[in-house]
């Protein structure tokens, strides 16, 4: 059976961010992609200039998603969102994910990646933060993948220790009946306590945490080496392979909790050669062109607002391709949240 | 090693015509593609309804002027597609930005490439319509003409409709078809040229026509076309990503191994959207594929068929 899915966020003419990072390695997998721009921009703000414009919601975002649902009646198998920029185009795709999740014959999985910001800075409109939260009471959500900035402004609360990740994640859970949360990336700060004291230097790690409905106790988290760059586009990535994985794995075993940690190391796995490969090849182009341009190669790493290092470290999702497919076990090992609350 | 190609044609949200019939393919083969989109609908008007609206000139220009504040567009770009442009606004502003990346050639010193590979090259995908129906503003067709003598189209792929207009001939036999390339060589000078496909004496036929200097002999030679009688919307677009494709990867010369394999990738891709329609439908006889299978069909777009038997097939004219 074929499967589809509908995501909906941003274009960019140049560059792997939003729909360029996500929809590519999902139809390498198989996956019917339909797909509307939230925003037709010529490239990602990390550039520090762009030009295009925002969907408009009456005109354009409105009627479209009538005619998917109402029109052509495409069967989804699951629906994917992530960068919208302003709240009146979020509220519009609530309503129209809760209508379609009521009257679908088939279950419908919704991976919500509430883009909102990164590293305490907020990138979208502030009316956007409580819009996603009354989001969140409509459980229509399967599957949210926030980073910690986007986890601390849906439950308005700061992390700080892993009880108060615990909590939070538990909140996702019970409050808004999401059946499996994937906080992306947390501050290793916050799991000091959890660490060997020998090597407590926290700076070269993030961590991703993970837990299901069904065991909100059983947080796993997976530490993750930092490359030393700017990347953009990465959370895109993940929310996009994660669906993919999820949905295999669901298919083919019957736990939840081993179904999602499978899925998350699997997405780790593929995400850190992604990455790997786009510093390595980042370089390579980088190091080219100024032999090109007669100067010394020196080392670089991409920058946000320059955009003369940052073309060189756009992911690299075309050449990533035979990645995708990884059916392996992950390679990253995990741990469980060892707190009582 | 990378490759990048700009896209320049329709978004639809669901179904494959427009960048999404050329953008998928050319990644899968490789291609870092920057997508810019003449519409944005939500489906393509063979539905009988869509939504959406076209791109304005205004932001399609914008979008122009971003890329050229963060890139040197010339020097980044391997290849320029342009397809599907409803208007002839939209389609002047095409015509006014590539023709400036062009100009922006600044490096015309002895070490660059040399003019057999001018880079990049610029292929035109003339859409105006099908079998004798116009699907664009006929206020496209000035511009086009214009893109055609500009002198840097490097390769165009007209079907025969749009041929027919564009050449100004009308196609009964292969007498016209000869007749017709040379005219169109003699307006335009474009180096080469490819009938996706013509009706001669009810068969279906490729055309293909290359005379890359004005002092060359044109080489003219055609394959036979197993014919689907069905209609498959896309596939213009997806033959255009192919062809696109498959010539770059043969030097820049269009010859009968660059054509061949096209027509017999995109026949089995054809092929096996229409099992996929009979199968869906449950209906034996197809008369319109709206969505032709690229993402189930992807396998075979990797397999090498240079050697395929239809390419011994090849007659020339």
């Amino acid at each position: 059976m074929s499967k589809s899915v509908l995501s909906i966020q941003s274009h960019v003419v140049h560059g792997y961010v939003g729909g360029k990072a996500a929809i590519f390695p999902l139809q390498t997998q198989g996956w019917e992609v339909d797909n509307i721009n939230t925003v037709n921009f010529s490239n990602h703000t990390g550039y520090g200039s762009f030009k295009g414009t925002s969907i408009d919601e009456s005109n354009e975002l409105k009627p479209i998603l009538h005619q998917l649902f109402h029109g052509l009646h495409i069967p989804y198998t699951a629906v994917l969102t992530g960068y919208v920029p302003n709240s009146k185009l979020i509220a519009c795709i609530g309503d129209a994910i809760t209508e379609l999740k009521s009257t679908s014959q088939n279950p419908l999985l919704y991976l919500l990646d509430p883009v909102m910001g990164d590293n305490n800075y907020l990138y979208v409109d502030e009316s956007c933060i409580t819009q996603y939260r009354s989001f969140l009471d409509r459980h229509i959500v399967d599957i949210i993948t926030p980073n910690q900035f986007e986890l601390e402004l849906l439950i308005d609360s700061p992390i700080k220790s892993v009880a108060d990740l615990k909590i939070a994640m538990a909140k996702l859970h019970l409050v808004h009946n999401i059946k499996y949360v994937v906080i992306t990336s947390l501050n290793a700060s916050i799991f000091d306590d959890q660490e060997d004291s020998s090597n407590s230097n926290g700076d070269g790690y993030i961590y991703c945490a993970c837990s299901s409905i069904s065991a909100i106790n059983h947080v796993e988290i997976f530490k993750i080496n930092i490359i030393k760059s700017y990347f953009t586009g990465v959370g895109d990535l993940f929310s996009a392979l994660l669906l993919d994985k999820l949905y295999t794995n669901l298919q083919n075993l019957n736990d939840d909790v081993r179904v999602l940690s499978r899925s998350v190391n699997q997405v780790l796995t593929i995400m850190s050669k992604t990455l790997k490969l786009t510093h390595s090849l980042g370089i390579k182009q980088f190091n080219q062109a100024q032999a090109h341009k007669k100067t010394t190669p020196s080392t670089v790493v991409g920058k946000i607002n320059d955009a003369d290092s940052m073309k060189y470290f756009e992911l690299k999702i075309i050449q990533a391709r035979p990645y995708y497919d990884y059916d392996g076990p992950g390679e990253f090992t995990s741990s469980l949240l060892k707190v009582d609350l | 090693m990378a490759k990048n190609i700009l896209s320049i044609s329709s978004h639809v949200v669901h179904g494959y015509v427009g960048n999404r019939a050329t953008v998928f393919p050319l990644q899968y083969y490789g291609w870092d593609v920057d997508a810019v989109n003449t519409t944005n609908f939500s489906n393509h008007p063979g539905y009988g309804t869509f939504e959406g609206k076209p791109s304005t000139a205004e932001l399609v220009g914008d979008i122009f002027q971003g890329l050229k504040d963060i890139l040197d567009l010339h020097d980044n770009y391997d290849m320029i597609l342009t397809g599907y442009t409803p208007g002839d606004q939209v389609l002047e502003v095409i015509y006014e930005q590539v023709l400036s990346i062009f100009k922006s050639d600044k490096d015309n010193d002895s070490d660059s490439l040399t003019s057999s590979k001018k880079k990049p090259i610029w292929i035109v995908d003339p859409v105006l319509g099908d079998n004798g129906r116009l699907y664009v503003s006929e206020k496209v067709i000035p511009v086009y003409k214009k893109i055609f003598s500009s002198g840097y189209v490097g390769l165009t792929s007209p079907n025969q409709f749009e041929f027919e207009i564009l050449s100004d001939t009308k196609i009964s036999d292969w007498n016209s078809v000869k007749q017709g390339l040379e005219n169109f060589y003699k307006l335009y000078r474009v180096p080469n040229v490819v009938i996706s496909s013509v009706i001669v004496e009810d068969k279906m036929y490729s055309v293909g026509y290359s005379r890359p200097n004005p002092e060359d002999k044109a080489t003219v030679f055609y394959f036979p076309i197993d014919q689907i009688s069905c209609n498959f919307n896309g596939c213009g677009d997806l033959f255009t990503a192919l062809l696109a494709n498959s010539f770059y990867e043969n030097g820049c010369k269009l010859n009968p191994v660059a054509l061949g394999e096209v027509v017999v990738k995109l026949n089995l891709i054809l092929q096996h959207s229409y099992e996929q329609e009979q199968q869906v439908t449950g209906q034996d006889i197809i008369k319109v594929v709206k969505d032709i299978r690229i993402i189930s069909s992807r396998h075979y777009l990797l397999q090498d068929k240079t050697h395929d038997p239809l390419i011994a097939k090849v007659a020339y004219l």
